[in-house]
């Protein structure tokens, strides 16, 4: 009786020991599985658009000529952000082109008001063929609009009739 | 006498047989205590390593997204301003340059917004290469160009004016506002 019930425990022992093999090796291969799939194959690509509307309201070029007396200008920029996430962008001066000399050039300045609090006062214009940044950094919250305006002024006291020129290009790059 | 000694060695013999099987079945008794502590240790490990792979799935670790980001920018430059003025009759024009510098198609729309004057003064008229639509000048917010198509890296010109429509009309104003068309659903304000 002894030895038949040892034989019965036996018995289930090694039914317990091939369940638990067999088992196991589902669950090792199920999850080898997992791992070849995630390691060399990309399971989604998404492409996420982010959409950006950049209006000039007073054009995207601009040129000045023949500066004189208190010579002031405004330029308009709205930047609208359709997307779900904040975008941050950036103001440039591209493309410029400027024959005003050193000495006047340090009174030919811009500033900059944004409709977001962003505020830059009395930067000197560019006045070599250089890029320059007008704002570094505007923050536009999702699916919201940002509106600048940018001021060309003469800041000294009186200038009598300039034969300078300006232009160049306002660019509106996303910065991130 | 010889009786006797016969007794003692089938004892002998067995209790040899007994010591046997005794031997034997403790044997057993530890290979089958030994196989079903390994049963359980190995089931033990592979559930352990099972929950873990339950836990990753139900962080996300198991969905590996790559996100590419494609920027889509709609330029919009007004050469002389975006409002169309009609004073005493006399109208100026809207001339706007429509840029697409992103990767991808978009959608837009031409709409008139902000509007101060009556409907019925003057006609309107949206030009383009690849568009022309005219129409009475509305009194409210109102779209004139809806779903129109920008491939990438193409830009488009349109010319935006008013006609008059009677003798002697009343002023009339609006801003020319562009949008992009979102899952069809124009943004014009």
């Amino acid at each position: 009786m002894e030895r038949k019930l040892l034989w019965i425990l036996c018995i289930v022992s090694i039914m317990t020991f091939a369940s638990s093999l067999f088992s196991s090796l589902l669950i090792y291969f199920n999850e080898n599985n997992h791992t070849r799939v995630n390691s060399s194959n990309i399971i989604n690509t998404k492409t996420k658009y982010k959409k950006s509307l950049i209006v000039y309201e007073t054009g995207k070029s601009v040129s000045i000529k023949d500066v004189a007396g208190l010579f002031e200008k405004d330029y308009w920029v709205s930047i609208t952000n359709d997307n779900s996430d904040d975008i941050i962008y950036q103001i440039m001066w591209k493309n410029v082109t400027s024959d005003w000399n050193t000495t006047d050039n340090v009174n030919f300045v811009y500033g900059v008001s944004c409709d977001n609090g962003v505020v830059i006062d009395n930067n000197v214009m560019p006045n070599t063929n250089e890029e320059k940044v007008i704002v570094g950094a505007i923050v536009v919250s999702a699916n919201k609009s940002v509106a600048c305006g940018i001021k060309v002024r003469y800041a000294g006291n009186y200038l009598e009739q300039s034969n300078n020129s300006f232009s160049a290009d306002l660019d509106v790059l996303i910065n991130s | 006498m010889e009786d006797k000694n016969g007794l003692t060695k089938q004892l002998q013999i067995l209790s040899v047989v007994n010591k046997n099987e005794s031997k034997f079945k403790r044997a057993l008794f530890v290979v089958v205590v030994l196989i079903t502590l390994f049963s359980t240790l190995l089931s033990l490990s592979f559930s352990y390593k099972a929950y873990n792979n339950i836990q990753d799935i139900m962080v996300g670790k198991e969905k590996q997204t790559i996100e590419n980001v494609s920027y889509e920018t709609l330029t919009v430059s007004f050469e002389n301003g975006s409002v169309l003025n009609c004073v005493n009759g006399q109208c100026n024009s809207v001339v706007v340059k429509i840029s697409n510098e992103g990767e991808d198609t978009l959608m837009y729309s031409i709409g008139l917004i902000d509007i101060v004057g009556e409907s019925g003064y003057y006609n309107y008229s949206v030009n383009s290469s690849e568009f022309n639509k005219s129409g009475v000048a509305p009194s409210n917010s109102e779209v004139i160009g809806a779903g129109l198509k920008i491939e990438a890296g193409q830009d488009v010109t349109y010319t935006i004016k008013l006609d008059n429509a009677v003798e002697n009309p009343n002023d009339y104003r609006a801003k020319v506002k562009i949008s992009i068309d979102e899952d069809n659903n124009s943004l014009l304000g």
